[in-house]
Parts: C-alpha cells; structure tokens; sequence
C-alpha cells in the first residue's frame, strides 16, 4: 500500500509541469526612458550644449480636447461595429463642439448680419468644414487603433492642433475596379483649427491628409529631381488656402529661386548611411560654420544605430568626417565635423520676425544626385517654425530660406509626411554659429563614429551557430517534402527537430532585394504540385496542409523559416 | 493492541489511497480536456490587457501588468508593459529603441544580438522593433512596440531545438494582444418621442391589395431591393426615386422610395427631417386637425413608422414614412401620401425591404457573347404603357462607371484605366427630349471647361453612319491635367470631345464620348454606336 502511494505520488510529480525559468530577463525598473536619462552625453564637451531650449506647449487642455474631437469624429478605437444610436449621439456631442460666434447684426445685409465681420466669416467656414468633414469621415469607414503623436502650436488667431493615426484603414474605390470598395491602410493626419468661445475652446475647422496622397506628390518630386538643374516642385493639393492666403508665393520667380540657389549650393550637403553598401539612412544639412555640418540627430542616431559609415557629399565632392561634435535630442540636431575645414559657410538671417503667411523656400535633394526647391509659407512660429511645405523622410535636415538668400531655419525629422512641416528656428542656428565661430577648427572636440557605435551601439551582427540537429533517415524524409533542398536556395542556418516537428531555418543574405517567401515560391509550388492546400496567407507567413502534414513557412529578421508538423 | 492499532492504520493508507486514485482520475480528465481543446484559444483579461493564446500554454497572471507563458520542455513568453508619462507618451518609439537596447545588452551581458528589425505588430499592426538574441543552447527574440501610452515587451525565449517549432504559437499570442481601450462616454442622450398611430381601417383598399412586385432604388452608395403591392403603378423609371401611385374609389395613393445618406435617429429626432418637413404643416392654421404618430417598427432592420393626417381645402390627407436603417448612416425610406382616402396598416405591412448592397456605385454587368450589356429605360409616353429599352452592346474592354448612381437613366463606361487620370476614354449615354435640348444640355457640359487652355465650344462637324444608324456628330476640346498637380509643371493633355446625337421615332440618344490625350478614333466610335431600341 505505502509502495503504492509513494509510486502514484511519483507519478503526479512526473505529470506536473516543472516549473520553467530561462535566464534573459529585463527589468523594466532600469529603463532609460523611464529615467530620462541619457548616458551617450558624457562622451561630449559639455560646454557646447545649446543654451536654447525647445519650449514644447503642453497644453493639456488642447491635447485632451484633441483626443476627443478624434473620437467624436471617427468613433471609438477599432469601432467596426457601432450601433445608429450610439452614432447619433456621437455626431450631436460632436456638433455641439462647433466654433459658432454671435455675429453682428447689419440691417442692410442680404442676411441681416453684418457679413463683413470676421465673426460672419468664422461662423461660414465652421458652419461648411465641421459638420461637412464628420460626414466625409465617415463615408470611408475609417478604423483606427490608437493616437500617434500630437503637436500644438499657436498660429496669429487660432490654436492648430495635429493628430497623426497610424495605419488606420479606409473604405475606398477599388482603383481599376470603381464599383467596388476596398479596404486600404494608410496614416491619416488631421488638422484641427480651434478658437476660444466664451472661455472654452470651440472647433472652427479641420482638415485630413492621408499619407497616401503625400507619398504620390513625393515620388513625382523624386522622379524630377535631375542632376543637371534645380527642380522646382509642384504644391501639395491640400485645403491650407482656405484659411491662409498663399498670394506672397505665387509673386515669386524662378530667377528669386535660382539666386538662393546659387549663393548656397556650396553649402548644401547630403548625408547617407550604409550597411554593407545598402542604404540605411538619408538626410540633408547645412554647412553652418567652416567645416561643419548641421543635421538631424533622427539621422545620425539611425547611421548609429545600423550603419557601419556615415558619407556627405555635394553634387561634385565627398567628404570626410571626423566625427561628432553634439547633438540635442530635443531639437533633433547634430553638429558634424569635417576633416578639413570648408570655405565658406551659410548665412543665417532673422526668423523672430517672421510672420503667418510670410513666404519661405525650401531647398532640398531626396536622391543625393539633384536638388529640388519648394515655396511655402509660415504657418506658426512659436515652439517650431512651421510651414506649409510638405516634407518627406529624406528632405530632413534641409534649410529654410528667406526671399534675402538667408537661412532662416532647419527642417527636423519631427514634421515629415505631412503637409505641415517642422523646422528650428535661425535664432537656435545662430547659437551654434556663434559659439563655433569662438573656437578654432582644430581645437573642437569630437566623438569618432566608431567609438560611439563602440561605446553605445552593441548593435554588432554576430553569427548564428549553425546547427543540425536531425539523424539522416528522419532528414531524408523531410526533405521529400516540397522537395525542399532541391527548392530551397538560402544557405541553411539550423535544423531542429522535436516529436513530430521539424524546423529549417535559412539565412537570406538578399533579403534587401528579394523577401524571403519571394525566395520560398519554387517550394511553395512543389508543395502545391503534392496536394498541399494553403490554408492561411499573411505578408510575412503560409501555411499549407494536407492528411498527414502542416508546413508553416515564415519570414523572419533576414531568416525563411519552414516548420514540418506530421499530423 | 498491536493488532488493533494496525487495523487503524491500514484503514487510513486505504483513505489515503482512494483519495490519490480520485486524484489521478481527474488529473487524467483534466489532461485529456486539454488535448480535445488543443485547438481552442483560451482568453486572458487584464485590467491593462487581453490576448488569447492556446492550450500548449499555461498563463500566469503576475500583476496587471505582466504575465508569463510557460510552454514545456523550457520554452516562456514574458509580456511587460509599462504606462509612460505624459511628456514620454508621444514620443515614437524609435527615439527610445537605442538606449533600450543598450540596457538589455547591460542586463543580459551572456546574449549575443544576432538580428534585428522594425516590424508591425498584433492584428493593428503597431509599430516596433524585434531582436533576436543568442546564448549557447537558447534564443531570444525581443519585441517591443507602443501603443499611445503604453510600452508593450513580449520575451519569448526557448532552446535552439525548439525555438523556430514553437515561435508560430508564441506570435499568435503577440497577434492575439490589445490594450484595453476605455469605451467612449457620451453624455448627450438620444429622446425620441413615439406616440401611438391611429389607424384607420380602409376595407376597400385592404381587400383589393395584390401580391407585391419588386423593384429597385440606387441612391447615395446604396442598392436596395423592395417590393410594393402591385395595385400601384410605376409613373417614373427613375433609379433615386421610382415613384407609384394608385387610384381607388374617390381617392388616391401616391408612393416613392429612396435612400438617404443620413443617421436614422438623425432623421426622425424631434430637430430631425422628418419633422421639419411637416413643421409647415403644422403650424400653418389652414391646415386643420393635425395628428401624427411614431411607432418603432417589425424589421429585420430597425424600422420605424411615422404617420400623420389633416384636412385642407376640404380635403382629407395621410401621409406615412417608413424608415428603415441600413446603416448608421443610411437610411431607406418610402412615403405614401394619400388623398381622400386612408392608408391602412395591412397596406404598410405588405411594404417590404428585400435586399440591400453597399456599392461604392451600382450598375448590372451583364455579358452576353463576349459583349458587356447595359440597358438605358425610360416611359414611352405619358400613360406610362410601355418603356423604350436602349440596349448597349460594348465590347468588355469597357469598364461600366455608374458616376450619379443611375441605373436607367444615364449609363456611364471607361475604356484604359490609367493611374494619372482615371480613364482615358469616357463615354455618357442619356436621353434627351429633343435634339435642342440635347445640344443644349451637351453645350453646358462642355463650357464647364471655359477657361481652359486650347478651349474649343461645341460645334457641328458632320453627319456619320455608324453601325446602321445615322448620327449628328459635334466636336468640342479642351486642355485638362493629370491629378494631384496644380503648380507650373504638372502634366496637360488635349481632352478631344466628340458628342453624338441620334434619333429614332422621336427617341433622341445622346453620347458623350471623351479622349483624355488621345483622340477619340473611328473604331472607338464604332464600338460605342452599338445600340438597339425597343418599346415593349
């Protein structure tokens, strides 16, 4: 009998999962974003820090009012079921936000209101784009799941407020197919307009812009850049002209355009990082001072991050860095050095005068090879210089100009992709010049890229442990299977096995080029060609079955992944 | 003694031993659970988070915050998050990634990163980073994502053997995660006021009531199917608002149907359409006896009946608005208006909603021989006894554009899609009352384009036969541009315009034909002159 207990106590402790513990661990207590620390500062002559503070307006007021207009207008997060009274209620608490005046009364008037008055024009435009934008919304079926980043600023009469969602879907035509709707994903950025009414803020207009329609506008700017000419680009089609009047632009001429560009190109650069010749990051910059070069930290954090060189270059030179000198996360910029100092350096003019509608140009290259130019105007100038320019990802780091041939601010990777662009501001950019104009090129201390990426950046690529784990007659009947070997052309990485599993597990060495299940087709096909049927489809991942087996194929980082389970 | 006190323990090793069988009894039943529900996803709710994940998995809940996933033979999956401040909550996570990748290496100096990646993640595809780390025998991979205020970090961590075989299982659990979303409050409250309908009985009416016909109405994004008595009459074949009527005894009965693009409380609120199409009524003195009613309805569809009567110039009025919802924001609506006699609720009880399609815009492919065919319909003749069929015969190459949502009045093609600028050849066919109005209506169409460069006005050319047919040929031009360009460079082309006008028995035809930078040729002409006309 005590045999017996003793055994079936045995057993329960067999059957009972033994309790698991690997041993890779992160304390989320240590996090450095948690701490707002940031260790890579030390490595920096602190005396170069910027004294020029990036006075972010957080306005909690305006974000959590922002919030709420997003879902007032668009419904709950991932609303794919929303119920016609629910949507009532929503549209009415949505209308009740409605920038609406008293407008003054004019007995002469057609309406009896005195339709000069700004109140009169306000009601109009609120009256027409608020209740007119919820129904245009809606009609697309739009679902989003959370809020991206939000930003504020105070233009002359208004406070504008920027939402950005991220990959949200939209119910559209088909393209080729018009009768039809499809569902697309895309990022939708809103451009909320409020005023103050009776002590609370009101909404007075609104606008979207999906990154669909910025993306085409910036594939023609690129496909026009040459290298024999500057490009002049076309304008964003966007609803800016129905608040801001876009007249000081269009007085401007080709030859105002061309001037700027002549006495600066020396002083135009492009910056690009590679990875074992591949292309990890692109940005513009300024030569600010002799021998050296203004950028976006986003850029150089990026080349940091997984490039093994940074090169800048201008249309006829290259040159050589020696490393970096500071950088400000805040405002999102770098300050490079040169190996040898330049002649010359860009002019800085005056911003703090710079007013809303006052036009500005952007000189700019996406491809490194030509340089396209942009006319715009001053949106805010407050915590940011904010312009009407829409920049994509590569136009970050490209300087603002006045019509007097002057940089009067510097595009950061902050307001890319939308049609309202971010820059700091010259009076920050004069601080660095100044500062560096008092130091001797040689004696400006710097961190080489290398021991930075050495310092902080553990980022290297060591090799996985090729592994075979399978005894030959099991691995030949496998290989029967899509006939994998013959199918498969990647180099094989590891091999495992595990009770009725197999793994294969491939290294793509072109996955820049070609993705990993692109490379997977003749398999896939094998597999078709022995009655497997697919069973599930996914960008990155197919599964297909039949009686005896299931084969999951997915990518992975630069891996191509197949998993045989007998059934 | 000895004896007894052996008895007594021999009794309770047998207790002991009875307990452990029942034990292993449900042990046993618990693992075979486990393998029936192999399959099934089991849920885990936190006051942070949800996911699923299935049977191979156990979950144990740490805090609201944290849970681990163990899988046998040393194989986790550890989920953390972490609500971010204020001043961090909108930051990308790509300005973090670095130093947080920094710590990791700090904490694990033993792993080796071996890849890594941006990645999206769960099914709303947020954005993020994934590692891939190694130690002797055990892989890691790292994802971190974001979701507003929230940093998500899923470890899943097993030996090499077993890793790539259960890594599918470990992503559907990363697929299967949310953060819980509050729901959003709405504090303004919905009042619909419904009073009951008074009905009258009309014997006459409801004793003659036919079996239904049905019909169609494309309106606003809609399809939708319905059928009616057939004791009303179709008056108007037209494809937003077909309109019925049917006379009885000394009265009348006048019925249309269509579809708006609005809420459906939106419409019968107390602020909503409905009433203020009444208002008037209402408050008008001349308009005597005032009574109407709202009663929420019988539908599959949420539906509701409005009814009113009243008296002017000594005559008796009903009128009765049937809502039905389609969607949110569409609404399907039929009024009856009745004059000198009563709308019955058997009558409202025959009305039925069939079908409903959403169609970014309606039209019939049909294909007969290789052929796309379309059909153009109008009435006759004012006693609406017989309905002219334009049959149109294109070759499939052309595309049926439905630009007004028509489905017998006007019939849109396109021939080319092309990414600049939609279709490079478009074609509008319509009726038209006579050859003024046609030219009339087709000069409009073109002076729309006035101020363009290379404007060329509507004018005659010449008379052609196409396909058997005599047709009167005006030409007409004018520069258009490709989309989304309006600065100096953006790309024009010569739009050439050929209009055509055709008469047969007092039945005129028009057809608007446009090449976007191309010309229109006479094989295009051709295709598009293919066309029969019957009156049945």
């Amino acid at each position: 009998m005590k045999k017996g207990i003793v055994l079936i106590v045995g057993i329960i402790c067999f059957i009972l999962p033994v309790e698991a513990k690997n041993d890779f661990d992160i304390s989320i207590n240590n996090l450095p974003f948690l701490n707002n620390k940031s260790t890579i500062n030390t490595n920096f002559n602190q005396t170069y820090q910027l004294e020029s503070k990036n006075n972010v307006n957080e306005d909690k007021t305006i974000t959590e009012l922002t919030k709420k207009v997003t879902n007032l207008l668009l419904g709950d997060f991932n609303n794919t079921k929303e119920s016609s009274k629910h949507f009532y209620q929503r549209h009415q608490e949505y209308l009740a936000l409605r920038y609406n005046p008293k407008v003054p009364k004019d007995e002469n008037s057609y309406s009896g209101l005195d339709e000069n008055s700004e109140e009169y024009k306000d009601d109009i435009l609120s009256g027409l784009s608020v209740p007119g934008m919820f129904n245009k919304l809606n009609e697309l079926n739009i679902i989003y799941n959370y809020f991206g980043n939000i930003r504020i600023s105070k233009t002359d009469n208004a406070i504008m407020s920027i939402i950005e969602l991220p990959n949200v879907t939209m119910k559209l035509e088909k393209a080729e197919e018009p009768l039809e709707y499809e569902t697309r994903s895309t990022n939708l950025i809103l451009y909320y307009y409020f005023k103050k009414l009776d002590n609370e803020y009101k909404l007075y207009y609104l606008m979207g812009e999906t990154k669909d329609n910025l993306d085409d506008y910036f594939n023609e700017v690129e496909a026009n850049e040459n290298s024999n000419s500057l490009s002049i680009s076309s304008e964003v089609s966007n609803d800016l002209n129905k608040l801001y009047s876009f007249d000081k632009i269009n007085n401007i001429t080709v030859d105002q355009i061309n001037s700027i560009y002549d006495k600066n190109k020396n002083y135009l650069v492009n910056l690009s990082s590679i990875y074992n010749s591949e292309n990890v990051a692109f940005a513009n910059g300024i030569i600010i001072n002799d021998g050296l070069v203004l950028t976006t930290w986003n850029f150089v954090e990026k080349s940091l991050n997984n490039a093994q060189q940074i090169i800048i270059s201008q249309k006829e030179q290259t040159y050589k860095m020696d490393g970096l000198v500071f950088y400000d996360e805040d405002l999102d910029l770098a300050l490079i050095k040169l190996k040898e100092k330049t002649n010359g350096h860009i002019e800085l003019g005056n911003a703090q005068n710079l007013k809303t509608e006052d036009p500005v140009i952007c000189l700019s290259t996406q491809t490194g090879v030509g340089l396209t130019s942009y006319k715009g105007i001053v949106i805010a100038n407050d915590n940011y210089l904010q312009t009407s320019i829409a920049l994509s990802n590569n136009d970050q780091g490209s300087p603002l100009f006045n019509l007097d041939n002057q940089v009067i601010g510097l595009n950061n990777s902050k307001g890319v992709n939308s049609d309202i662009s971010l820059a700091i501001n010259a009076e920050v950019l004069k601080e660095i010049q100044t500062k560096f104009n008092n130091i001797s090129f040689e004696d400006i201390d710097y961190v080489t890229f290398t021991k930075l990426k050495e310092d902080y950046y553990y980022h290297q690529h060591n090799n996985e442990i090729i592994n075979k784990d399978l005894d030959e007659a099991k691995y030949q009947q496998y290989l029967k299977i899509g006939n994998i070997e013959k199918n498969i052309n990647l180099e094989l990485v590891k091999i495992n096995k595990a009770k009725n599993a197999v793994s294969f597990r491939y290294k793509n060495s072109v996955s820049s080029y070609l993705n990993s299940l692109d490379m997977a087709q003749p398999f896939i096909k094998e597999l078709e060609k022995q009655g497997f049927k697919q069973e599930f489809k996914a960008d990155k991942k197919l599964i297909y079955k039949n009686n005896s087996y299931q084969i999951v194929i997915k990518q992975e980082f630069n891996y191509l992944i197949i998993v045989m389970v007998k059934l | 003694m000895k004896k007894i006190n052996d008895k007594n323990i021999n009794k309770y090793w047998q207790k002991l031993f009875i307990l452990f069988v029942i034990l292993i009894i449900l042990l046993s039943a618990l693992i075979v659970l486990q393998i029936i529900n192999k399959n099934n996803l089991r849920e885990l709710k936190t006051e942070t988070f949800n996911t699923k994940y299935d049977s191979s998995w156990k979950a144990k809940k740490i805090n609201n915050n944290e849970v681990n996933f163990k899988h046998d033979k040393n194989i986790t999956l550890d989920l953390k998050t972490i609500k971010l401040e204020d001043e961090d909550k909108y930051l990308e996570i790509s300005s973090y990634i670095t130093d947080f990748i920094n710590e990791i290496a700090k904490q694990n100096k033993d792993y080796k990163l071996i890849a890594q990646e941006e990645d999206k993640f769960t099914k709303n595809n947020y954005d993020g980073y994934k590692l891939l780390y190694e130690k002797e025998d055990n892989q890691v991979i790292v994802s971190i994502f974001k979701k507003t205020d929230y940093i998500i970090i899923f470890t899943y961590e097993a030996p090499t053997k077993y890793f790539d075989i259960v890594l599918d299982s470990a992503e559907n659990i990363i697929y299967n995660f949310d953060i819980n979303s509050p729901n959003m409050e709405l504090s303004y409250k919905l009042e619909i006021k419904e009073n009951k309908i008074e009905w009258n009985k009309n014997s006459e009416l409801d004793k003659n009531l036919k079996d239904n016909s049905s019909y169609k109405v494309a309106n606003n994004n809609y399809l939708v199917n319905f059928s009616i008595p057939n004791n009303f009459k179709l008056t108007s074949i037209n494809s937003k608002l077909p309109q019925f009527s049917y006379n009885i005894a000394k009265g009348n009965l006048y019925l249309d149907a269509t579809v708006y693009n609005e809420n459906i409380y939106d419409y019968i609120s107390a602020e909503g359409t409905l009433n203020s199409n009444y208002k008037y009524i209402k408050n008008n003195k001349d308009y005597k006896n005032f009574k109407e009613g709202l009663e929420e309805g019988k539908d599959k569809n949420l539906f509701y009946i409005y009814k009113n009567s009243y008296e002017f110039s000594n005559s008796k009025y009903e009128e009765c608005v049937l809502i039905y919802e389609l969607d949110n924001s569409h609404i399907f609506v039929v009024k009856i208006k009745a004059t000198n006699t009563t709308i019955s609720r058997d009558l409202v009880d025959k009305i039925k909603l069939e079908k409903q399609k959403n169609y970014s815009s309606y039209s019939e492919n049909k294909k007969i021989d290789d052929m796309l065919i379309s059909t153009l319909k109008k009435f006759s003749d004012n006693n609406h006894q017989k309905i002219t069929y334009v049959d149109i015969k294109l070759p499939t190459k052309y595309k049926e554009l439905d630009k007004s949502l028509n489905i017998y009045e006007n019939k849109n093609f396109g021939l080319n899609y092309q990414d600049d600028r939609d279709y490079v050849y478009e074609v509008e066919y319509a009726f038209r009352i006579n050859e003024e109005s046609a030219i009339s209506l087709g000069t409009t169409n073109i002076d729309y384009y006035k101020n363009r460069n290379n404007f060329k006005g509507l004018s005659y050319k010449e008379e052609v036969t196409l396909n058997n047919k005599q047709f009167k040929v005006y030409e007409a031009g004018y520069n258009d541009y490709t989309n989304n360009l309006f600065a100096s460079n953006k790309k024009e082309y010569y739009t050439d315009v050929k209009y055509l006008i055709y008469n047969q028995d007092n039945i005129w035809i028009s057809i608007l034909i446009k090449g976007k930078g191309e010309d229109v040729t006479s094989e295009i002409l051709n295709d598009i002159s293919n066309f029969d006309i019957n009156i049945k």
